[in-house]
């Protein structure tokens, strides 16, 4: 079973932990991701994680707004900034994880390669940061931000036109809290 | 708005706010059953606005929803929410009914999160537990005391093993088929 996970501290990790239903300690191995460029110097969070579905890859983002690709043994295969302050929401696409879109503090959408992370596509459809992404299938996907609104986005028909579902009142929040907060995904 | 996802089959979208609510939406209908978005309203950006996609708006947890969570499909169109009034809800989400109240924690709820088997769920809160429930009854399965506040859940594919995420920087993995756990520490 492998966790990733992503800390405080400016690193994140992948964790193995082995299955062992006999001895009561189980001593998890790791192998750190290594992010250079702004986050190591300045020991800044790493605030969005993500596997792709079939598990042989994975993404993180960061304070600075910079993602990065991983193969599951940790070994960086891009990484580049794609949003200006932190990346708050990152997916994989469902399908053969061909695309990412990553959500930002910016309030920015973007569709990115995940082979490269060429820019496909760039959503402003809030006005403040998204909080959240989440495919339906492998073109249509839904963004929730802080400005109250729940929008819904076709990438066969362009991401400029989304659909907005409105109704829940102001977030005026912030779980910036979230820059504290250790997060993971699960894979194996 | 703190988390929006797409249920299993991809039909309905639930949301949840600082508004204490929780809410799900039918996108591909509109309140006139006309899907052409030109023929719907325009906020003052022109863009397209559709309310009567709201299918049903949850509305009984008393602080903000901070989490939810989809049952697989199996379980038809049941939701998980996780307030900060220390409870977690199931949902029906079509009939917007809340079916059961998991009303154990102390504190905060920050994460609850489905089992992909086994009709259980499991919850991590600001009172430093994770308590995997029975969806079927409420009824309290197993419940672990951490070294720190419990920031995020999760499950393994096999619905054998729960991992929480901690306030002390530490991760937590739960075997549910044994007594062990496993201290992750970085």
């Amino acid at each position: 079973m492998t966790t990733l996970r992503r800390s405080g501290d400016g690193t994140a990790r992948i964790w193995t932990v082995p299955t062992s239903s006999k001895s009561q300690k189980v001593q998890p191995t790791s192998v750190e991701l290594v992010h250079q460029g702004r986050e190591s110097s300045s020991k800044k969070d790493i605030t969005a994680i993500a596997w792709s579905y079939s598990g042989q890859a994975l993404s993180t983002g960061t304070y600075h707004g910079d993602v990065y690709v991983w193969d599951r043994e940790g070994s960086l295969q891009c990484s580049t900034a794609l949003h200006e302050g932190p990346v708050l929401a990152l997916r994989w696409n469902p399908n053969k994880g061909e695309s990412i879109i990553s959500g930002g503090y910016d309030g920015r959408i973007v569709l990115s390669d995940s082979a490269d992370l060429q820019v496909q596509q760039t959503a402003t459809a809030h006005r403040g940061a998204v909080f959240d992404v989440d495919w339906r299938d492998a073109t249509t996907f839904a963004s929730g931000g802080t400005d109250g609104n729940v929008c819904v986005f076709k990438t066969d028909t362009g991401v400029d036109q989304p659909r907005y579902l409105r109704g829940h009142t102001v977030c005026a929040c912030v779980p910036f809290l979230m820059s504290f907060l250790n997060h993971f995904a699960f894979s194996f | 708005m703190n988390a929006v996802a797409w249920d299993p089959t991809g039909t309905l979208l639930a949301s949840c706010s600082d508004d204490r609510t929780a809410r799900i939406w039918n996108p591909d209908t509109s309140d006139s059953g006309d899907v052409d978005m030109e023929q719907g309203r325009a906020d003052e950006d022109g863009a397209d606005i559709s309310n009567g996609s709201l299918l049903q708006e949850l509305a009984e947890h008393t602080l903000t929803v901070y989490d939810l969570s989809w049952a697989p499909q199996s379980k038809g169109a049941q939701l998980a929410t996780a307030s900060w009034d220390g409870t977690v809800k199931l949902w029906d989400a079509e009939l917007g009914k809340c079916l059961t109240t998991l009303g154990k924690h102390a504190s905060a709820v920050y994460s609850v999160a489905y089992s992909p088997y086994y009709s259980m769920v499991a919850s991590g809160a600001h009172d430093r537990h994770v308590r995997v429930w029975s969806a079927k009854d409420g009824s309290l399965v197993r419940s672990v005391k951490c070294g720190a506040g419990v920031f995020k859940v999760g499950w393994s594919k096999d619905g054998g093993k729960v991992v929480a995420t901690l306030a002390d920087s530490s991760a937590l993995v739960v075997n549910l088929r044994s007594s062990n756990t496993a201290a992750i520490t970085s």
